[in-house]
């Protein structure tokens, strides 16, 4: 475990070696959600009554600090992994006597270190907005996240694997981060969905990678509901990484890299 | 007499031969970009599906809003639709010549490809502002998908007059040009610190609008974001200028003023820059 700390570590630090890329991304973040709050300010102000204001800055501060706590944004992790795939650059890891996943994830982690810091910062402001109603929420918000980073973990290996079998899969990742933006609750919360629609989505495993942990984290919902939130985001998260694993160790078993 | 008229004529022939250059390095441009994108087939389909779900998702999104709220700024869903239609639009023009080449611009200073253009006997702003110019492609992705928002529009519900549409076109091009030098200037600190992706993206966000219309942004950003940061002229002002919410003329006055200002930028940044080059292989 040693070794993936160091990994984390040395990539942590590696981002500072640009500082004034580190202050351009806190800029970015901050105008883009600037951008998502002026967007909820308008529609709060004209519909006050479906849509209240403080609830739904809140919301949005929580569903984007999770999205980048989780590291999910964008599923850059595979797409990484894609690319190493294509450049060949797959085999270096490989060969070394290391758990590729787990070496490769915590570099990832390492270098999105600022993503994760700006996300505490508005998951604290966002929780200030919306406290829970209960403490008893923490622990239950906690473990709603963690098994948010593994269902998504387990999409991000499957989005890898796509990498093997063809390398022209850029795209693919796109057509999956448009559907995940909407189905998951990250553009608008799924209770304002129409019925079907919010029937039909819930079957899948989108819910669980935004709107099932913000509304934990909010504590709005009553104590029943989150606990099958946390039951199915668990189930979605075995499933997930179960599948991942196998067809990362398929995908494997059919690579022909360079050095392999 | 007959001396003036020679330099005049000289002065054309100029004129005809670098007006030739241009076109001809646009062409080959346009050539080298059909055939490097077309490349890869999958990439290719794929990418086509990928802006038809992000058109998708958009539609959705505004069908759920609007299924919970009756107006938005002052928008009513077919407004909102046009809206989504020009900010579309603008997308893909802008994908078609601008962000793509800056992107390109940048990896040249970093990689050394830019000492490579500077070396050719071509006009290296006009060549790097014009690398990549993807048409056949560009129209291939935007086409099925500018047709399925309008097939979601209802037509009769717009009320618009020709001056109105003409100039929500100029308003366009004026913003399109405005936002280009304005994105420039965010490449330049590359030629300076090396690494300034992040930067360059930074003027990315501040056109991520979030399909907030023009009448949604209080009074002093409606200003700042028109002038300093054109980033509502090309698609929120002239869609407000089309639906009637937005006087003309001084729209026209206003985004040719900062068109012109931000190619003048364009010009004496690049000069600097270009002054503070130390080439990659030096």
């Amino acid at each position: 475990m040693k070794v993936y700390y160091d990994v984390i570590k040395f990539n942590f630090k590696e981002i500072f070696s640009y500082p004034s890329e580190v202050v351009a991304y806190f800029i970015r973040k901050s105008i883009h959600l600037g951008f998502l709050i002026i967007f909820w300010v308008v529609v709060t102000q004209d519909n006050g009554e479906i849509f209240e204001a403080r609830k739904t800055i809140s919301y949005f501060l929580i569903s984007s600090a999770i999205v980048d706590i989780t590291f999910l944004n964008g599923t850059r992790f595979g797409r990484r992994i894609q690319k190493l795939i294509k450049r060949g650059e797959l085999s270096n890891y490989l060969l070394k006597p290391i758990d590729t996943i787990k070496y490769l994830f915590a570099g990832y982690i390492g270098r999105k270190g600022t993503v994760a810091f700006f996300a505490i910062i508005l998951l604290t402001v966002g929780i200030y907005l919306q406290p829970p109603k209960s403490l008893l929420y923490l622990p239950l918000a906690l473990t709603s996240i963690i098994l948010t980073t593994l269902t998504g973990l387990g999409v991000n290996i499957i989005m890898a694997t796509v990498g093997f079998y063809t390398p022209e899969a850029g795209s693919l990742k796109n057509v999956f981060e448009h559907t995940r933006r909407l189905l998951s609750g990250a553009l608008i919360p799924l209770s304002y969905f129409p019925p079907l629609i919010k029937k039909l989505t819930e079957i899948s495993f989108f819910p669980v990678l935004t709107y099932y942990p913000t509304v934990i984290v909010q504590g709005t919902e009553p104590l029943q509901s989150v606990l099958i939130m946390l039951l199915i985001s668990a189930g979605w998260a075995v499933a997930l990484l179960t599948l991942g694993k196998i067809l990362w160790e398929k995908a494997l078993k059919n690579y022909d890299g360079v050095g392999i | 007499m007959g001396k003036g008229f020679k330099k005049l004529r000289w002065s054309r022939y100029l004129m005809w031969k670098e007006l030739k250059l241009r076109l001809n390095i646009l062409k080959n441009n346009a050539i080298n970009s059909y055939k490097v994108q077309t490349a890869y087939f999958f990439e290719n389909v794929a990418g086509l599906g990928s802006t038809l779900f992000y058109t998708l998702t958009q539609l959705l999104f505004i069908q759920i809003l609007y299924g919970n709220v009756d107006t938005f700024a002052g928008y009513t869903k077919t407004e909102m639709l046009i809206l989504v239609f020009i900010a579309q639009f603008n997308f893909y023009v802008d994908w078609l010549w601008n962000t793509n080449n800056l992107n390109f611009l940048i990896n040249a200073i970093r990689e050394g490809d830019l000492d490579i253009i500077l070396s050719r006997p071509i006009p290296a702003l006009f060549f790097v502002t014009f690398k990549e110019i993807s048409i056949v492609n560009r129209i291939k992705d935007s086409l099925p998908n500018v047709i399925l928002i309008s097939l979601f529009i209802d037509w009769s519900q717009i009320h618009t007059n020709g001056i109105r549409i003409v100039t929500a076109i100029i308003l366009f091009i004026l913003g399109q040009l405005a936002w280009h030098g304005f994105r420039f200037l965010f490449a330049l600190p590359t030629f300076f610190i090396g690494n300034a992706r992040q930067i360059f993206q930074v003027s990315g966000a501040l056109g991520d609008l979030k399909d907030i219309p023009f009448e949604g942004f209080p009074d002093k950003l409606k200003t700042a974001f028109t002038t300093v940061i054109p980033s509502l002229i090309a698609a929120r002002l002239s869609t407000s200028v089309l639906l009637g919410k937005t006087q003309p003329l001084p729209a026209l006055l206003l985004a040719s003023t900062v068109a012109v200002i931000f190619l003048i930028l364009k010009q004496v940044g690049w000069i600097i820059a270009l002054r503070k080059y130390s080439s990659a292989s030096s």
